[in-house]
């Protein structure tokens, strides 16, 4: 027994059929079809006019709107709410030597050499510049302070803690100076990747709950993504979009595409599409991460998706990379693929590339 | 627009409902291959394509016949249609639906009715891809329509052939 169905019989009495159909009598008189038509334009008129689109979807000028809004919303959020440099030269209050933020965290660009002794022409220099009462330095600015773990708290931040080692190292550093080259080489490298990792939350190796690339580098990041999405149905749409996450949870994004379908979008990785109206989905994945470098992440996420505008659910299976261009900024390359849904039994492509700002 | 060419308009309007009304069946029979479902949408279907085919009338230039050129259009019609108002709709036996058969099926052909129902069950692709099967085109012919190749009309049609098999066998 064969498990497909034999459909030759349905061939054969359906020819049988159209052929039945087209002699049977017409059922709409020329006077019904006349009055399907009175409210249509001629070919000629229609020609003439430019073509008004049939689906009812959102008009594109309206989709670009929104995204514009949500752009200059996500900029003045970033330009009000966003924290100081965490490079900025330090202020006198924070170099008091009573507090625990004593060491300065930045690093002179010029090398010091700390086996050369001070020239008697700077020694006169700090003299005078001692005696000159607006440039005293406070009481107690150069009191001998004991040597402890609470220099260290400026530093420890999101999961990146300074071990006892760590501090044994510096004593010996500080008892044997490093060389010019060996001081070059420390601002080269360990300055950048303690900026990194007060800015880098740990990233544990499975997430549960968003499925978004940006917090591997951020707690809070606006993107603003191009992309594209292909499917049988739809053909092919182009895409744009901006979204907000943070604390590894999408707070939503909303997106266009250029058929003028707007889509609002909650747990989501920046941009979807699919539908050809208004349309309002959820997604969540689970999946694993992997950051060779403080520069460098990829992720690889299986989750699923539910879309309420031309309802449908299904499964996604969503790669990514992000790159951390500099301070603020990252890009990222997504590939997602939507299994086919249990409405519209097809699947889709999507392709994304987001530049996101890192807000903190 | 000046009267001489408001005649001649008004003159290919009239052939233009002719065709159309001598081709009313055929009409039916794509709304019911390829864009209806079990509801009452023949009627607004029947108009769409109508309203399609006055559209693109000056394109027609008589090569072929005018029943031919309909089809084609008719067919892209419904199925863009069917597409727009795939709506998941409550499952309703074969027997439920032979009940009311007379309501918008007249076949005296029990399998027709069958085939109406089946393809009813599929989604917007499938559905166009088995309609061009049963109307009689070769997969060559159908990979060409769907630019696709023919293997993988093969493969889904073995697929779709599977799935409407246990359909029917959900229904028995």
């Amino acid at each position: 027994m064969t498990d497909e169905l034999n459909l030759e019989p349905y061939r054969k009495a359906w020819k049988a059929e159209k052929q039945r159909l087209e002699s049977a009598p017409p059922r709409h008189t020329e006077q019904d079809i006349l009055s399907m038509l009175s409210h249509h334009s001629s070919p000629k008129e229609a020609a003439s006019q430019p073509q008004q689109p049939r689906r009812r979807t959102l008009p594109l000028w309206l989709g670009s709107a929104a995204a514009s809004v949500a752009i200059l919303i996500g900029v003045s959020w970033m330009l009000w709410f966003r924290p100081a440099s965490p490079i900025a030269p330090p202020t006198i209050a924070e170099l008091r030597p009573h507090t625990p933020s004593a060491i300065p965290t930045t690093i002179p660009t010029t090398p010091i050499s700390l086996t050369t002794p001070p020239s008697p022409h700077s020694h006169a220099r700090t003299m005078q510049l001692l005696q000159e009462p607006h440039r005293s330095l406070p009481a107690g600015a150069f009191d001998p302070q004991p040597l402890s773990d609470d220099y260290l708290l400026p530093l420890e931040d999101n999961n990146t803690k300074v071990v006892p080692s760590d501090l044994a190292d510096a004593k010996t550093q500080v008892q044997n100076p490093p060389s010019q080259s060996q001081w070059q080489s420390f601002q080269a490298s360990d300055v950048t990747n303690s900026i990194y990792k007060q800015k880098t939350p740990k990233e544990p190796l499975v997430r549960t709950w968003s499925d978004n690339m940006s917090f591997q580098f951020a707690r809070t990041q606006v993107g603003l993504s191009l992309g594209a999405c292909h499917s049988q149905a739809i053909g092919t749409q182009a895409l744009v979009g901006v979204g907000i996450t943070r604390d590894s949870k999408n707070y939503g994004a909303i997106c266009a595409n250029n058929q003028g379908a707007l889509y609002l979008l909650f747990g989501v990785p920046s941009l979807t599409s699919g539908s050809d109206s208004l349309s309002v989905g959820l997604q969540y994945g689970y999946g694993l991460s992997y950051r060779p470098t403080d520069k460098l992440a990829i992720r690889l996420n299986l989750g699923g998706y539910l879309q309420f505008g031309n309802f449908d659910l299904g499964l996604r299976l969503n790669t990514e990379a992000g790159y951390r261009l500099n301070e603020y900024l990252t890009l990222t390359a997504s590939y997602q693929y939507y299994m086919p849904g249990i409405i519209s039994g097809e699947g889709r492509h999507t392709a994304i590339v987001t530049l996101g700002y890192i807000i903190d | 627009m000046d009267k001489k060419t408001l005649v001649e308009e008004r003159r290919r309007q009239e052939q233009f409902v002719a065709q159309v009304q001598q081709c009313d069946a055929l009409i039916y029979s794509v709304c019911r291959l390829y864009g209806c479902r079990r509801d009452n949408s023949t009627e607004d279907l029947y108009q769409e394509i109508v309203c399609a085919l006055w559209e693109s009338y000056d394109s027609y230039n008589g090569d072929s016949k005018f029943s031919s050129w309909l089809y084609s259009v008719a067919r892209n019609t419904a199925v863009a249609y069917y597409r727009r108002h795939q709506l998941r709709q409550p499952e309703v036996s074969l027997t439920d639906l032979e009940r009311n058969f007379e309501d918008w099926h007249d076949s005296p052909d029990p399998l027709v009715g069958e085939l109406y129902y089946l393809i009813d069950q599929l989604n917007a692709d499938d559905r166009y891809l088995t309609g061009l099967y049963i109307d009689g085109y070769e997969y060559d012919e159908i990979a060409q329509m769907m630019n696709l190749s023919q293997q993988a009309i093969r493969t889904r049609m073995s697929r779709i052939k599977a799935r409407l098999k246990e359909i029917k066998d959900r229904q028995k």
